[in-house]
């Protein structure tokens, strides 16, 4: 019944067939696990990027909270340089004006100093920059260190936490 | 009509029955990824949410720091000037006297209206005579309904969905594993045939297995159905 010679003719098209519908499949399961890579791949970016956009809003919240800070500390610290040399600039008029023997006028000069040395002195109670060891001035120094104070505002905010105070 | 007669007679059966499976596996396939699909949604959703209540709890925050300086700045203006009516009073001029006690009578109170409560309330007040701006700062953000929301959680549950994403993917694959056996033994024949018809109903069993399973754990670490 078989015919030995139409076999190979009719199987080897037909072999052909299968390879390909095989290779077709397999292709279809490769893309199957390259698309779960794929998914794989997509998560983790996905998710650095939205750590990466939550660390950006947590940087501008604390830049923004550094410069509140800074803002104050700065008008503050203004302030009292302006009320201490208010007071200095006082005395010394209050001086020349007893040399001049106008000692009623040093008398009242000498009030407008002991207001502006008291507004400054309470300006220096008020400032980190003054009451903060970290920044105070040391020894002789005038000045506090504005510097120090700038930089820990800076670690606060390329460090960012959702509340850390600066 | 020979190759016809070289097949056996129960082959359009096998056909006919591995078709079907297959069909039955590639619809399950589609919900499976129906499904991925819509957790991954969730799981986006779930980020997208987070990063909004980022952005309120940040925009709370820098409000009430900036409410707190406002009222810091007022109060350093209120203790300054609190400072020069002192000095005022206590000089020996009367005339300075005088207009110390107007300072403290007229101008003070109207000064420390901007500056309440920091300036007011004697929970702020420091033993040195400062303001205690942290602790406003603090029971600002406390009464803030703002505060209170928590992107961290939001970014936890959009996590574990994405990782359950991830492990539904792997029972997609599964069937698609499945799908290659069965679609093997639709061009195959005789005991090769039932072997690969076997192994992807194996597939398409772990695979059908594997989806409710991976929904029960997630389900359990959410603390609820999903």
């Amino acid at each position: 019944m078989s015919d030995p010679v139409s076999t190979p003719t009719l199987r080897s098209p037909e072999r052909w067939k299968t390879a390909a519908l095989v290779l077709r499949i397999a292709t279809t399961v490769f893309a199957s696990i390259l698309a779960a890579l794929q998914t794989d791949a997509d998560i983790r970016a996905s998710t650095a990027n939205r750590d990466s956009q939550f660390l950006a809003v947590l940087g501008t919240g604390e830049l923004q909270r550094a410069g509140l800070a800074a803002n104050y500390e700065i008008t503050v610290l203004g302030e009292l340089f302006k009320d201490s040399q208010a007071g200095t600039v006082f005395e010394l008029t209050a001086l020349e004006q007893e040399s001049r023997g106008e000692d009623r006028l040093a008398q009242g000069t000498l009030v407008l100093a002991a207001a502006a040395t008291a507004r400054a002195e309470r300006g220096q109670v008020l400032s980190i920059l003054y009451s903060d060891p970290r920044y105070a001035p040391a020894d002789e120094a005038i000045f506090p260190d504005f510097q120090a104070y700038l930089d820990d505002l800076s670690a606060g905010a390329s460090s960012p936490t959702p509340t850390s105070p600066c | 009509m020979k190759y016809a007669d070289a097949e056996p007679a129960g082959q359009p059966r096998w056909e006919l029955a591995t078709a079907i499976v297959i069909a039955i596996v590639s619809l399950t396939t589609a919900l499976a990824v129906w499904w991925t699909s819509i957790i991954a949604s969730s799981a986006a959703d779930l980020s997208r949410h987070g990063l909004i209540d980022a952005i309120k709890v940040q925009a709370g925050a820098s409000e009430d720091w900036r409410k707190a300086y406002e009222e810091a700045a007022s109060a350093a203006r209120f203790s300054a000037y609190a400072a020069e009516a002192e000095a005022l009073v206590s000089s020996a001029d009367p005339a300075a006297q005088a207009r110390g006690e107007n300072l403290k009578a007229y101008l003070l109170p109207n000064l420390q209206l901007p500056a309440a409560p920091l300036a007011t309330d004697p929970v702020y007040a420091l033993p040195s005579g400062a303001y205690d701006i942290a602790e406003r700062i603090e029971d600002l953000q406390a009464g803030s309904d703002l505060a209170a929301l928590d992107p961290e959680a939001s970014f936890a549950r959009g996590d574990r969905m994405a990782s359950q994403q991830r492990w539904l993917v792997v029972g997609s694959v599964l069937l698609a594993i499945s799908l290659f056996w069965l679609a093997v033994a639709q061009i195959t024949h005789a005991r090769r045939r039932a072997l690969t018809f076997v192994v992807g109903l194996a597939f398409f069993g772990a695979g059908v297995s594997w989806l409710p399973v991976i929904g029960a754990v997630y389900a359990l670490l959410n603390g609820g159905a999903q």
